[in-house]
């Protein structure tokens, strides 16, 4: 799934139906959870929107969208674990109302014990199909760290996925 | 498992996500809308002002009619033209901070408003109340950076001036509003970001004055208070309700729908307080911040701060703000640093906010770089002049910014 795809138009509504599914289906992976994904999403999307004419200019408008989502989603995972005296009315909405957790595959819940560093560069890097250069880019980070963070997600996964008994993807 | 089956089970993962239809986009136009300040203040300068024309119409009817909120003509307490404050900053300005803090120098008899610069704390200008021995016990700001009304209250009544800044923070002019009766100090109040309306807790609920025509509304019930009113640029305006009977929380008033029939307690519920099971250990939520575009509230929530401490184990509360989704109440983070992260004290307070809420300041406890900045929730101690203050205090009775 590579998300440097070219914009088709201009337009923010053609620009939006066209990535919209690329974003959410990242931010998911990241987060685990459906309707979170969404609302990142369309949020990172409704920032594009209000700068519009200044994003439309750039080569790559999505992957403007995608760093916003990524620090949208970053924040997201920090306020959840700075709120966790709020866990008991967090955890009552969210098990009512609004959870939709993706498949429960081993692989999924694998990823989801990863830290979130680790867990966004593995996605950029597996699912959008980002060389590291780019993914050092949208998470702020140097070259290095992405490799580094490359290598212990990896591990990790590793790990994990061994304490489940699934097999254990290998690292090129 | 190599890097293609892991690539192929990641995709398959998230497939029903990827392939899902697209959400429609006016649900991204009407976000994007929301975070729109501008358009939400032109909106509201012009329900202002058909609002205050209507209001006129039904002032000059005889009586109110029966069941919608008490609404009472008043002279205009001042000769001189009113005017709305100027638009708020646009939704996508870049971020920034507004440059100015009108603060109560309670050190001083019969306080006086000193406008300093946010940045360097520079004192701008000195306002005294134009009554003699009575001194400024509250302020409040409007959206546009440079409209601020100041409470003071006398032996008999609580005084409201209106107090506006030039775009170098030196006074341009301070005016009296209106004048309550009264000896028991300044209520809760808050002005609107347009400055068009002011709200403050009465005995009995909440009253709303239209700056432009002097006519008021009123929301009332019975059996509590309300406390840290906040309005948002489309006339809504939220509140800490404190019940006799334990069911308080924060509310949100619509006062531009006469729905609400005059019943304070038809306004919406967002946060119960205290709620055992949705709310955990919260035991207060306070100072009140609703952001002018609607969106999101930020407030004060006192956590650990069990209902019967040991006697033998002191008791440690924190302070911190939170942000909720002033739509459906949920909290969604704390936005302030934990104490031992940020080494800046657990008692935090949000004092002013950007119309979207993405640029926040707060005060965490005292000291040097107690004050920061909240962008899009992370905090960062800056350089920013407050006053010291006592944190038992509200956030109007010493400051607006």
């Amino acid at each position: 799934m590579s998300s440097n795809v070219p914009v088709p138009t201009g337009e923010f509504e053609d620009f939006y139906e066209a990535s919209y599914g690329r974003v959410v289906a990242l931010v998911a992976a990241m987060v685990g959870d459906r309707y979170q994904a969404e609302d990142i999403a369309q949020e990172a999307f409704a920032r594009a929107l209000t700068r519009w004419s200044r994003v439309a200019r750039y080569d790559l408008p999505e992957a403007w969208v995608r760093r916003v989502a990524i620090r949208l989603t970053i924040d997201a995972t920090r306020r959840m674990h700075r709120a966790l005296r709020l866990s008991a009315r967090l955890a009552a909405r969210q098990g009512s109302q609004a959870r939709d957790p993706l498949a429960a595959t081993a692989l999924h819940l694998a990823l989801m014990r990863l830290p979130l560093p680790q867990r966004q560069v593995l996605v950029l890097y597996y699912l959008a199909d980002l060389p590291v250069t780019d993914i050092a880019r949208d998470c702020g980070v140097s070259v290095g760290t992405v490799r580094t963070r490359l290598a212990a997600g990896r591990q990790r996964l590793e790990r994990e996925l061994s304490e489940t008994g699934e097999e254990v993807p290998r690292a090129r | 498992m190599h890097d293609d089956e892991l690539r192929t089970q990641l995709a398959e993962l998230v497939r029903p996500v990827a392939s899902a239809p697209v959400p429609d986009i006016q649900l991204i136009r009407r976000r994007a809308r929301r975070r729109g300040a501008r358009r939400a203040a032109a909106a509201a300068t012009v329900t202002a002002v058909l609002a205050a024309g209507v209001i006129a119409l039904v002032t000059s009817l005889p009586g109110p009619a029966t069941g919608k909120p008490a609404v009472q003509a008043r002279p205009p307490a001042s000769s001189q033209p009113w005017y709305l404050a100027g638009p708020l900053p646009a939704a996508d300005a870049a971020p920034s901070i507004a440059p100015f803090i009108v603060t109560i120098a309670f050190q001083l008899s019969s306080p006086p408003a000193l406008v300093l610069d946010a940045f360097t704390g520079r004192q701008l200008g000195v306002v005294n109340s134009p009554e003699p021995g009575d001194g400024f016990q509250g302020v409040q700001a409007a959206g546009d950076d440079r409209t601020f009304v100041l409470a003071s209250a006398g032996s008999t009544s609580v005084r409201f001036y209106e107090l506006r800044l030039r775009s170098d923070g030196a006074v341009s002019f301070l005016r009296p509003l209106f004048t309550l009766p009264g000896s028991g100090g300044v209520p809760a109040f808050a002005v609107s970001p347009d400055a068009s309306r002011i709200a403050y807790a009465t005995a009995h609920g909440i009253t709303v004055v239209s700056v432009g025509t002097g006519a008021t509304s009123s929301w009332t019930a019975a059996g509590g208070s309300a406390t840290d009113l906040s309005w948002s640029a489309d006339q809504e305006l939220a509140f800490v309700w404190h019940s006799l009977t334990g069911k308080g929380g924060v509310r949100i008033l619509d006062t531009a729908t006469p729905a609400f029939q005059g019943n304070l307690l038809a306004a919406r519920l967002i946060i119960p307080v205290p709620d055992r099971t949705t709310l955990g250990d919260f035991s207060s939520v306070s100072n009140t911040l609703l952001t002018a575009d609607g969106s999101l509230l930020f407030g004060t929530v006192v956590t650990g701060e069990p209902a019967s401490p040991p006697a033998d184990v002191p008791a440690s509360p924190r302070a911190e703000v939170v942000e909720f989704d002033a739509r459906t109440g949920l909290a969604m983070a704390v936005v302030t640093p934990p104490a031992d992260e940020s080494g800046l004290g657990s008692s935090c307070l949000a004092l002013w906010a950007d119309p979207a809420g993405a640029q926040l300041t707060a005060q965490c406890g005292g000291g040097p770089h107690a004050t920061g900045t909240i962008d899009n929730g992370h905090f960062n101690a800056d350089e920013l002049y407050v006053p010291s203050y006592n944190f038992s205090e509200g956030r109007q009775e010493f400051i607006a910014w």
